[in-house]
């Protein structure tokens, strides 16, 4: 019972979250020394004062910024995010468009950096000091290290052009008609429709770019999972456990890393939320439709809905992830207490 | 050790197996879509396009899309020399030049088999007025339609324009099915700019009498364009064209290597470099419209000496033309004047290896009361144009600048922060590009004295009325002839005396599979998407 009151209120806080966020994005985008109306409207159509108060009214910019935030306010708590001035489609649905491609990327991404990750980190901690742990090490700073975009030409270079053994860029192979939208994650939806082939060639297109994505995640888990797995290792209860005459596999495995794994949790509970924010240079490369691109878009054209539309977008996929990461540490370690 | 290298090894067999497993799909997707082998063409670009209302539409791809779709009375084919009739068999135009009258081809269907008439291409076009839309500025000059019979169109002008048949090529003048439109919330009434409610249907659906019809539309993924089965003209080759949105030029790239595109079209010349040899691949280039300047203020509390139009004149002549078209890539050239080569009348561009001296300039410096030189700032917005990133273009003006005395100091500011100034003419120097409204030269008048863009520099109408005279007359003129003289003789008279410096006409690069043809460049469709076939 104290776990559900827990969410709830971490849930009701949302609330004021999204007011805040969207305060905070509205204020510091209309700060910006420049003009919806010349990012906008044509040169023609600029020149022409009829045009430009048409505009205005349209978008509700001849209001004051106060009445204009509070109108804001008021579709918000309504469910509604307002229309984008550069596609002029709903922000919602635009989001809806955009972010399951994110959602998809971010998913595959996170689970090769979690699997490779810790097993990573785990070899590395055991195998202190060994070639193999240098190895690992060496792998993981320059995952960490190595700019993705650049990682992603050079995949895109080797394995797509050179060497033929991997897909292209795009969700799908340019030849293929995209599923009929139920979730827009691709992969599923192809499942759904019981197109086999299909899913298995939107799986086989998040290969490059859930790497590319993979990989910088992976090197931070590799890293906090060997360095908390020392510390653990370094604990009176393994040596008890060893001194009992457990094997060096079930310490690990029974009592080290369930206890290693708390810091470890946050780091994946931070890259996943930086994965949902969206990478504008790998999309761009991996021509990947994602919620980075809408973002850098929007921001280019000072679409103040859609601007504020992924802000609070962003900012809900953190509090969620914390929520989630925050009930994993109750699972890890029953000490755990939610208040 | 042993057992972590097992595994390993097993983790990376999984990985190779989830490769492996997938890559059999592999085959199946380089397969053409669909059994029947319906012929496809798909067409890699970084399109801005937002929506595919045609009352709507005004962006730079806009076209590319709008062209193959609506058909409109007017269209050009190889050059943007003069349009030719489209959905017109014939026109008219009357002594005055306020009067255009369109014979419509007879017999022509939409694609959902509703009749096209006069009536269609009234209530489009009324629609784009009332639409209020970026492109609706090409109708200003309308005064009144006349639909005398379901054949014909009389368009009645407010005053004499020369380019109205060029703004009939735009798609606020594309021919809509009205029925199957109003039936999905479009409106022609006055107040449509509010009470239309059909722009979102427009952008996945279509309602045109062109050779293709829209399928779908995924925005940042991809237009499907599918083959108009009530096509009143010649069919075009493909069954489908799909545009894919591909923002990235060396990604493009790789896919046109790879043969899962057949067009790459926003190559850059570095990447044209790259695929001189690769074989079944044609590399193709073009003149851009686009153009970037000098804008030198004309007022002296706002320019200082660069307001002075012997030290602009000194700018103009101490500058490196033929550095700066290395700088632009290949094929990139210098107007004389801010009018395109390719539009009718303009003069042939400078030659790049004379149009340089520093002596001149030093002595029309000295003229101007400044032999010593002076300082200076030089605005630039941190942009690419075509390819060519501005700020290094502006790193070049400054040496340049220095062998006259001027010392420059460049200053870099977001497109968004830099357009206020720029438009509010309170710049005393800056580097900016332009892209006709349409393709004529009577957009380009707008850099004339007492015009919007001469305003921006504080040229105003009486610095120069006898050129603001001879910008009224072209504007108007229909006789091309005399057209034509009008407009090479404001070129020369801006080529002595002008508050801007053309400095490049950029050039377009792209590519294609080499077993494609009719893929030629025309700046107002980008390609027209009808004419390409296989070879």
């Amino acid at each position: 019972m104290g776990l559900l009151k827990y969410i709830a209120r971490r849930l009701f806080f949302l609330v004021f979250l999204v007011i805040g966020v969207s305060l905070v994005v509205f204020v510091i985008s209309h700060s910006v020394p420049s003009d919806p109306v010349l990012a906008n409207l044509s040169q023609r159509n600029i020149d022409n004062p009829e045009m430009v108060e048409a505009f205005k009214a349209k978008w509700g910019m001849d209001k004051p910024l106060y009445t204009q935030y509070f109108i804001y306010v008021g579709n918000l708590v309504q469910g509604d995010l307002g229309t984008s001035i550069r596609t002029q489609r709903p922000v919602l649905d635009d989001l809806q468009d955009y972010f399951p491609a994110t959602i998809e990327l971010a998913i595959f991404s996170i689970i090769i950096a979690i699997i490779f990750g810790m097993l990573f980190g785990i070899i590395s901690a055991i195998k202190r000091n060994s070639a193999m742990d240098q190895l690992i090490r060496g792998i993981s700073v320059l995952g960490v290290s190595v700019p993705s975009f650049w990682l992603g030409l050079m995949f895109l270079l080797l394995f797509y052009v050179h060497f033929g053994i991997a897909p292209g860029p795009g969700r799908i192979s340019p030849y293929l008609k995209p599923p009929v939208e139920v979730t827009n994650l691709y992969v599923i939806d192809a499942l759904l429709a019981g197109n086999w082939s299909l899913a298995r060639d939107a799986l086989w297109h998040l290969l490059l770019p859930g790497l590319v994505l993979g990989s910088f995640t992976m090197g931070l888990i590799t890293r906090t999972t060997r360095s908390s797995l020392l510390e653990v290792m370094s604990l009176d209860f393994i040596r008890t456990a060893r001194a009992k005459g457990l094997t060096e596999k079930m310490i690990i495995m029974r009592h080290a890393l369930g206890n290693a794994l708390i810091p470890v949790v946050t780091v994946i509970g931070i890259g996943f939320g930086n994965l949902l924010g969206g990478m504008v240079l790998v999309e761009t490369i991996f021509a990947w439709p994602g919620i980075g691109q809408y973002a850098y878009k929007a921001a280019g054209n000072l679409d103040f809905p859609a601007i504020i539309g992924v802000s609070i977008l962003i900012s809900i996929n953190y509090v969620v992830i914390n929520l989630l990461v925050d009930i994993l540490y109750g699972i890890l370690d029953p000490r755990v207490r939610y208040h | 050790m042993r057992k972590n290298l097992r595994v390993l090894v097993a983790l990376l067999t999984c990985v190779l197996l989830f490769v492996v497993g997938c890559g059999v799909s592999k085959d199946a997707a380089t397969k053409p879509e669909g059994s029947d082998g319906a012929k496809q063409l798909i067409m890699a670009l970084d399109p801005d396009y937002e929506t595919f209302d045609p009352g709507l539409a005004y962006e730079v791809y806009a076209l590319l899309v709008l062209h193959p779709v609506y058909d409109t009375l007017m269209q050009f084919e190889d050059n943007l020399d003069a349009p030719i009739d489209g959905i017109a068999e014939s026109h008219e135009v009357s002594k005055d030049g306020l009067t255009y009258t369109f014979k419509l081809h007879k017999g022509v269907k939409f694609a959902s088999g509703n009749p096209l008439s006069a009536q269609d291409v009234k209530w489009s076009v009324e629609r784009s007025i009332n639409l209020k839309g970026n492109g609706a500025f090409l109708t200003d000059g309308i005064k009144s339609i006349e639909t005398p019979d379901p054949d014909t169109v009389v368009f009645n002008l407010k005053e004499q324009d020369a380019s109205f048949l060029t703004k009939l090529t735009y798609n606020a003048f594309g021919v809509i099915d009205s029925k199957l439109a109003m039936e999905n919330g479009a409106t022609n009434a006055a107040d449509a700019s509010t009470s239309d409610k059909a722009k979102l249907w427009f952008d996945t659906h279509s309602a045109g009498s062109g050779p293709y019809v829209i399928e779908s539309y995924t925005p940042k993924v991809e237009v499907v364009l599918a083959r108009n089965k009530n096509y009143w003209g010649e069919a075009p080759y493909y069954d489908k064209v799909v545009l894919k949105a591909i923002s990235d030029p060396g990604t493009q790239l790789m896919m046109l290597e790879k043969g899962d595109i057949d067009i790459a079209f926003n190559l850059g010349p570095e990447h044209v470099k790259q695929i001189q040899d690769k074989p079944g691949i044609e590399i193709k280039k073009a003149q851009s419209m686009t153009l970037t300047f000098l804008l030198m203020n004309r007022d002296p509390k706002i320019g200082g000496p660069i307001a002075n139009p012997d030290v602009q004149k000194a700018i103009r002549l101490a500058l490196d033309y033929q550095g700066m078209q290395t700088i632009a890539g290949e094929g990139s050239i210098t107007p004389v004047a801010p009018f395109q080569v390719g539009f009718l009348g303009t003069l042939p561009p400078r030659d790049p290896k004379t149009a340089q001296d520093i002596e001149k300039a030093k002595e029309l410096m000295k003229k101007a009361g400044y032999e010593k030189g002076f300082k200076t700032t030089l605005e630039v917005a941190t942009l690419a144009v075509e390819g060519m990133d501005l700020p290094t273009l502006a790193q070049k003006i400054q040496n340049d600048l220095l062998q006259i005395g001027i010392e420059t100091e460049i200053k870099t500011s977001d497109i968004m922060v830099a357009l206020d100034p720029y438009r509010k003419g309170t710049q005393a120097l800056s580097l900016w590009y332009w892209g006709p409204d349409y393709p004529d030269p009577n957009t380009q008048l707008a850099f004339l004295p007492g015009n919007p863009v001469g305003l921006r520099a504080n040229w105003t109408a009486a610095m120069n009325p006898q050129l603001v005279e001879l910008g009224k007359k072209a504007a108007v003129e229909v006789d091309k002839a005399a057209r034509v003289k009008n407009l090479e003789e404001i070129q020369k008279m801006m080529d002595e005396d002008s508050a801007f410096n053309v400095l490049l006409q950029h050039a377009r690069h792209y590519a294609t599979r080499d077993n494609i043809k009719g893929t030629d460049y025309i700046d107002l469709y980008k390609i027209n998407l009808k004419n390409v076939s296989a070879k």
